[in-house]
């Protein structure tokens, strides 16, 4: 049991009043002289372990009274759910210092049975009404969508801010507790209390991301200044369905125009219990909103996934491009239910080479010509190193560049400057190592990076020894297969120097591919080259071919009027100039990036899909080793709790006590009242009978 | 009989007055060694007949009832009772309990600020007693009880003893415990012929020892009588405030809250004097249950009254 006003205990001393009046008592006792001592003896003999019992009662009984109204004075909180974890906190060993991170990913909206709470209200009411409770000092949000601390006037503020509302955008959990870390740091808080609400969603934890081990030491290096209160909604819905769109596009001819989707519908239920009702397949209406024109197919789902695949919709009649929405009927989580989509016609994909390296330009013309795509175009062109003036920047989806890396120049026309430009623009550039590697003092530098120089490799370190394969060019494919990476030699690779995120590395750890971080387009470098004297790239082609079409993809994808982005990909302050066409339009324009909808961006008059991202379609949650593995040396307490849950994370329970000492109010009174005398023969001495009875008695 | 220059405060001539026309009468024949007022075991020569016998030789020949020989041609010896005097033995229980007492006595408009003690109350009785007993001619003897017997003064009718016996009574105070049991069985014993036994005391001792006593002095053919002195407040048991109680025989405090012990106390009490009710019915004592707010004139007009209407007054 916990307080809201410990230093009301201090008080708890009083409960000795009644003992002391009683020693006080007993010490203003009368002294008499007594004669008839044979009787008092009898009579206190026979009456001792009544009265000591009953005497002891009545002490008992006054001190618990006293006691149970200054406990209620003091605010007691009932011990259930945090109650007790609350105690360090309220009994004075705690802070006021509150941090909220508050997980708003569309996982977090599903709402629990029987109840029209989603799990993001449920945590944030809760939140509210506990903080207010125990009353704060100073209340800090740090919601999932900007990561960034924003202080509160009050808990009550939690239920009415906007940023605590609904988002379809992904937590990074990790960034959070960064953030979270920061600001203890910079605003040197004293003790501090992190609350976290979350449904425990594997990918918004990302407890395989290295920045765990970090967030970790630097929390235990704040000491038992932080304790950690996760409410958690790990409870999964199984009976909940999603809806995503893999692939819209527009397919036309000289008569008409055609909308192929593809669509998968996905239970949440995992394999071993779609096993069961296998049997029993059952088929999703899904609805299909193309411009205002609705219709509906039904999509079979077996072992809990359905897939729609290549179905045609006739498009509207005159448009090259549009947006749309197909959707579900409504569960327990109204977050997925709803996949919006833009569709356009697929852009030439037109690719460069530089190069003067036959067999280089031959091997990566191969792989950036032949598209997987029937309806899609491409376009390659070698260009030597010596005519880069001639490359049309404009409309280029790819530049592959085995060359000297351009020379520093800020004049607007130099390659260097068209080249940062493409790339600001979506473009997508795949550096090669030139094989006349220029000396150091003629050495340039791209993106902040430089190539160094040759370095061959021994035949035991010449493998891959590690690549990213959740992410990137180098992903695993979207049936989950992996890469083969592994199976690449690489006998020559040139060293990097600069800053780059490691895509893949070599046996002896030097990295083999490398993305630089840009706002948007992409810029890689590859340390070897497809010839056979270097590397494996062309004779295990599927690599190469991959990333390449990769890279290829991303940057026709920046030439389509019309973009799918996962929410919160997108900069929250350049979405704020988009406008909505499509989806609901109740949060605020800050939060557009955040927002499944369909937006226009005003400048490109681009149309812009966002949507949750695919993650949020896999119900995985942190068991309860992750969760303690990841607080590992910290304090953490923990409540699980359901969406709609009513039990409240703190209860005042002053009444009950007050009923406590009302209680032992009566049965002190009951214990003081005299006793019911029992008729007793008349004493033959006394006021009870005549006084001639009295006197003369064996001689009458 | 008494120096008049020395009042003694526990005899009052009131009470002495009014009770002059009382005799004190012995339940039983005593063996006087003079005439008196009291039966004899014996044959004597007062006026009351009491029967026939037939002449044997050696008889005073005053005695013959020459009538009856007339008559009948037998001689006949007419017998008379004999009266004699008697001892009385008073027995003043003088332990530390009798000093308790909370009963204020009024004087006309005064009240006394000292309460009245149960040994000063035996004491007006004991002295009361004896001047009557003195005044028709009996002897009377004194046995303070203690821790034994702390002062004896043997029976005796001379009226100058009753000076002896009335400074003894003033001296005499509540110390120490009580051997009330064992004084009585000496004083049974060495009592000489039977006599009256008054014993003033509370008898706080368990009454089954004195039974006892009470049947080893009626086996000596002793007028036993017993004033059982009780103060209201040892009755009544009426005190507000925690108490610590210290034993006015030199035992060991308690401490006791009154209100929690009353009814217990009351309850032993009244089986204590149940007890004391049958043991003294059983062994045949003049038993006198005396509250200290009585007039004690009130209480020695029952004793004596009771005494001489069972006895007849001659």
């Amino acid at each position: 049991m916990s307080f809201l006003q410990p230093w009301m205990l201090a008080a708890l001393p009083l409960a000795l009043i009644p003992v002391i009046i009683h020693l006080i008592n007993q010490r203003r006792y009368q002294t008499t002289p007594w004669a008839a001592m044979m009787f008092l003896l009898a009579a206190n003999r026979l009456n001792r372990g009544y009265a000591r019992i009953r005497q002891w009662a009545i002490l008992a009984l006054r001190m618990l009274v006293i006691a149970a109204l200054v406990i209620a004075i003091g605010r007691p909180l009932a011990s259930g759910l945090l109650g007790s974890g609350l105690a360090g906190s309220i009994t004075g060993r705690g802070s006021g210092e509150i941090l909220v991170l508050l997980d708003r990913s569309p996982s977090m909206q599903a709402r629990g049975s029987g109840s029209s709470a989603s799990k993001l209200e449920t945590a944030v009411t809760q939140i509210a009404q506990t903080l207010d409770t125990m009353g704060v000092q100073r209340l800090v949000l740090i919601e999932s969508n900007s990561n960034q601390p924003r202080e509160l006037e009050s808990p009550a503020a939690l239920l009415d801010l906007p940023q605590t509302a609904p988002s379809d955008a992904s937590a990074d959990l990790p960034a959070m507790l960064l953030a979270a870390q920061d600001y203890i740091t910079t605003n040197q808080l004293g003790k501090t209390e992190i609350w976290i609400g979350s449904d425990l969603r594997r990918h918004d934890w990302r407890s395989e991301d290295g920045r765990w081990a970090t967030l970790r030491d630097a929390f235990v290096d704040l000491g038992r200044r932080v304790r950690f209160r996760l409410l958690a909604f790990p409870d999964p819905a199984p009976e909940n369905l999603s809806v995503r769109v893999g692939e819209a596009r527009l397919e036309s001819d000289d008569q008409d125009a055609t909308v192929v989707l593809s669509l998968t519908v996905r239970s949440a239920a995992d394999a071993s219990e779609s096993d069961a009702s296998a049997d029993s397949s059952r088929s999703v209406p899904v609805t299909i909103d193309l411009a205002g024109a609705r219709s509906t197919v039904d999509v079979e789902l077996n072992q809990g996934i359905g897939e729609l695949t290549g179905y045609r919709v006739p498009a509207p009649e005159g448009q090259s491009r549009g947006y749309g929405s197909v959707s579900i009927p409504a569960d327990v989580d109204p977050a997925d239910n709803t996949f919006f989509f833009t569709f356009d016609d697929a852009p030439l994909r037109r690719s460069v080479i530089v190069s003067d390296d036959a067999e280089v330009s031959n091997v990566l013309k191969l792989a950036s010509e032949i598209v997987p795509q029937e309806n899609v175009q491409s376009e390659v062109e070698v260009i030597s190193p010596r005519a880069v003036d001639a490359i049309p920047w404009d409309d280029l989806a790819l530049v592959l560049w085995h060359a000297p890396l351009p020379a520093e120049d800020e004049s607007p026309t130099s390659t260097y400057r068209l080249m940062q430009s493409f790339v600001d623009r979506g473009g997508q550039v795949i550096f090669f190592p030139p094989l006349d590697m220029p000396g150091p003092s003629q050495s340039t530098s791209m993106f902040s990076m430089r190539w160094g120089s040759w370095q061959t490799l021994p035949e035991e370190d010449n493998a891959v020894n590690s690549w990213r394969g959740d992410a990137d060019l180098l992903a695993a494919t979207l049936a989950g297969a992996a890469l083969p990476v592994g199976q690449l030699r690489v006998s020559r690779y040139a060293a990097l120097e600069g800053d780059a995120t490691e895509l893949a590395k070599l046996g002896n750890g030097a990295p083999l591919l490398a993305r630089v971080p840009t706002p948007t387009g992409g810029a890689y470098f590859c340390c070897t080259t497809p010839r056979a004297a270097d590397s494996s790239l062309a004779a295990d082609g599927v690599v190469l071919y991959v990333m390449i079409q990769r890279a290829l993809a991303a940057g026709a994808a920046s030439l389509q009027n019309t973009r799918q982005l996962d929410a919160g990909q997108a900069s929250a302050d350049a979405a704020a100039q988009w406008k909505r066409i499509l989806g609901e339009s109740s949060g605020l324009s800050t939060e557009q990036a955040f927002l499944a909808g369909v937006y226009e961006q005003p400048t490109e008059r681009r149309w812009v899909a966002v949507n949750r991202s695919d993650e949020e379609d896999d119900g995985a949650v942190l068991s309860d080793a992750n969760t303690e593995e990841l607080f590992r040396g910290l304090i953490l307490d923990r409540v699980d709790q359901q969406a709609g849950g009513l039990q409240s994370l703190v209860e005042e329970i002053w009444r009950a006590f007050l009923i406590v000492m009302l209680l032992a109010m009566i049965g002190e009174a009951l214990l003081c009242l005299p006793r019911a005398r029992t008729a007793q023969p008349a004493m033959p001495f006394g006021n009870t009978l005549p006084r001639d009875s009295v006197g003369g008695g064996a001689a009458a | 009989m008494w120096n008049q220059q020395q009042p003694r405060d526990f005899l009052d001539p009131k009470v002495l007055a009014s009770l002059g026309g009382l005799p004190l009468m012995s339940r039983r024949p005593m063996r006087g060694n003079v005439s008196g007022k009291h039966t004899s075991p014996t044959r004597g020569s007062s006026v009351e007949f009491a029967q026939y016998r037939k002449y044997v030789p050696g008889d005073d020949l005053r005695r013959l009832d020459w009538r009856a020989h007339g008559r009948s041609d037998r001689y006949y010896v007419k017998e008379f009772e004999a009266d004699t005097n008697l001892r009385c033995c008073l027995v003043l229980d003088t332990s530390g309990s009798m000093e308790f007492g909370t009963v204020q006595e009024k004087t006309g408009e005064l009240i006394s600020k000292k309460p009245l003690t149960k040994i000063q109350y035996a004491r007006r009785i004991a002295a009361t007693i004896a001047y009557l007993a003195v005044q028709q001619g009996d002897a009377v003897g004194l046995s303070c009880v203690a821790e034994g017997i702390t002062k004896h003064l043997p029976a005796r009718r001379n009226p100058s003893h009753l000076r002896a016996i009335f400074d003894a009574l003033e001296e005499v105070h509540g110390k120490g415990e009580t051997q009330l049991v064992e004084v009585l069985h000496e004083l049974a014993e060495t009592i000489p012929q039977a006599a009256m036994v008054i014993v003033l005391s509370d008898c706080f001792v368990d009454p089954e020892l004195l039974r006892g006593c009470f049947e080893h002095l009626r086996f000596r053919k002793h007028d036993l009588s017993l004033f059982h002195l009780l103060d209201p407040m040892e009755l009544d048991f009426t005190f507000g405030r925690p108490t610590r109680f210290l034993d006015m025989e030199g035992g060991t405090s308690i401490f006791a809250e009154p209100s929690e012990i009353v009814d217990r106390y009351h309850q032993t009490l009244r089986e204590y004097l149940d007890n004391m009710q049958e043991v003294v019915t059983r062994t045949g004592v003049d038993y006198h249950r005396v509250r200290l707010d009585e007039p004690y004139r009130e209480v020695l007009t029952n004793f004596l009254t009771r005494r001489a209407t069972a006895r007849g007054v001659r």
